[in-house]
């Protein structure tokens, strides 16, 4: 029998800033008198933020949810900006495309973990130190005899070769991690992840390729 | 036939450069300006006051390149997205400079109303963010960290990623 199974419930759907982060909007309007006055672009000084917001935007338009959220993690003013762009994450799998490089189409799609797995794997450096992400209520906790969470493992989940999805943040992913009140043992997180949509992917795992809806975003396997 | 009657383009920093006017219609703006100002006007040079001479020889090239690529059409925001990584093997190669010239050339294609160039460049942008990490993303652009310890606490704590 799997390990007992929390049933998650979220605040937000999507990234959220505390307004007492935020420029307070009398400032905020002083910031963007200033951005527009500073037009023309001083191309001595070529800086990603100092670019007009029409084109940050353009720019967060192409990004995955997980890379918009983690540009808004890099400074108040892109944490402003992620305000303004959809950053409602999900946990349905991510789709990836093998072939990409192939010249011959059509390529193959495979499911992969989620978005907000992608996330969280993303952010893992920006954790304190000490903090381990658990695969299964998707939260980072403290690790260490002092804070009481004991962990199963497994390597079984894997994200190379076929279940590649070349990003930095899952290059080099050995291991996955659960709490025991999360799962039962090691290979249980393995089963556990391998069941259920979102938690484990690529193309190896896959019963064939995948028809992406016309909205996903479409992750790159890199080959 | 006179559509293939050249254009000298102005820099900003006073350089003309003389380009097809089939490539330099590319840029909305230029065609738009021909179309109101006529054949006539086109004898002097017209000035780019925003984009130097560098910056403009690289638009001229990418726009030599897809000089018989269709008009592209209006995406919308899902298509658009759905083709997020995709940029044809020239372009990646051409967009292969220095940040400040990738943002410059970025903000010609603003300027001159290019818009494939445009979607080009912003998607070389994403592609340099995708995946990092806050930390990286900051090393690649040069971003100060301004939120304090606390501030960043209180980000993980309202968005629920962390637990003692």
């Amino acid at each position: 029998m799997p390990g007992r199974r929390v049933e998650i419930k979220r605040k937000h759907s999507g990234f959220v800033v505390p307004s007492s982060i935020l420029t307070p909007a009398k400032q905020a309007r002083k910031v963007r008198q200033r951005r527009r006055n500073a037009m023309p672009f001083d191309t001595k000084k070529a800086k990603f933020s100092a670019l007009p917001n029409e084109i940050l935007l353009m720019v967060f338009s192409h990004l995955d949810v997980p890379s918009r959220i983690t540009l808004g993690l890099t400074c108040r003013f892109f944490a402003a900006m992620s305000q303004c762009v959809p950053t409602d994450l999900n946990d349905k799998p991510s789709v990836v495309k093998y072939h990409a490089k192939c010249q011959n189409p059509p390529c193959l799609y495979a499911n992969h973990i989620s978005d907000r797995r992608i996330l969280l794997l993303q952010i893992k450096n920006w954790m304190p130190r000490g903090y381990r992400l658990c695969w299964v209520c998707l939260k980072y906790t403290k690790i260490g005899r002092s804070a009481g969470h004991r962990w199963h493992s497994t390597t079984r989940v894997r994200f190379d070769g076929y279940c590649r999805l070349n990003l930095p943040a899952t290059d080099g992913l050995r291991e996955i991690h659960a709490h025991r009140d999360c799962s039962r043992s090691g290979p249980d997180l393995h089963w556990w992840a391998v069941a259920n949509p979102g938690a484990a992917g690529g193309f190896i795992r896959s019963n064939g390729s995948v028809t992406p809806s016309p909205s996903a975003h479409i992750y790159n396997a890199g080959f | 036939m006179s559509s293939s009657k050249p254009l000298t383009l102005s820099s900003s920093d006073g350089e003309e450069i003389l380009v097809d006017r089939e490539v330099a219609e590319r840029s909305i703006l230029i065609k738009n300006m021909v179309g109101d100002l006529g054949e006539e006007a086109m004898e002097e040079p017209i000035p780019i006051p925003n984009v130097n001479a560098a910056v403009l020889k690289k638009v001229i090239e990418w726009c030599i390149h897809h000089k018989h690529d269709p008009p592209s059409a209006n995406e919308d925001d899902s298509d658009s997205r759905k083709k997020s990584t995709d940029i044809e093997e020239w372009d990646q190669k051409f967009m292969q400079v220095d940040q400040e010239m990738l943002f410059e050339i970025i903000l010609a294609a603003n300027y001159l109303d290019i818009k494939a160039l445009l979607d080009v460049g912003c998607k070389t942008v994403a592609n340099m963010i995708k995946g990092k990490s806050p930390e990286e993303i900051r090393k690649t652009f040069n971003i100060q960290n301004d939120f304090t310890p606390e501030e960043e606490d209180q980000i993980r704590r309202e968005n629920e990623w962390a637990e003692e």
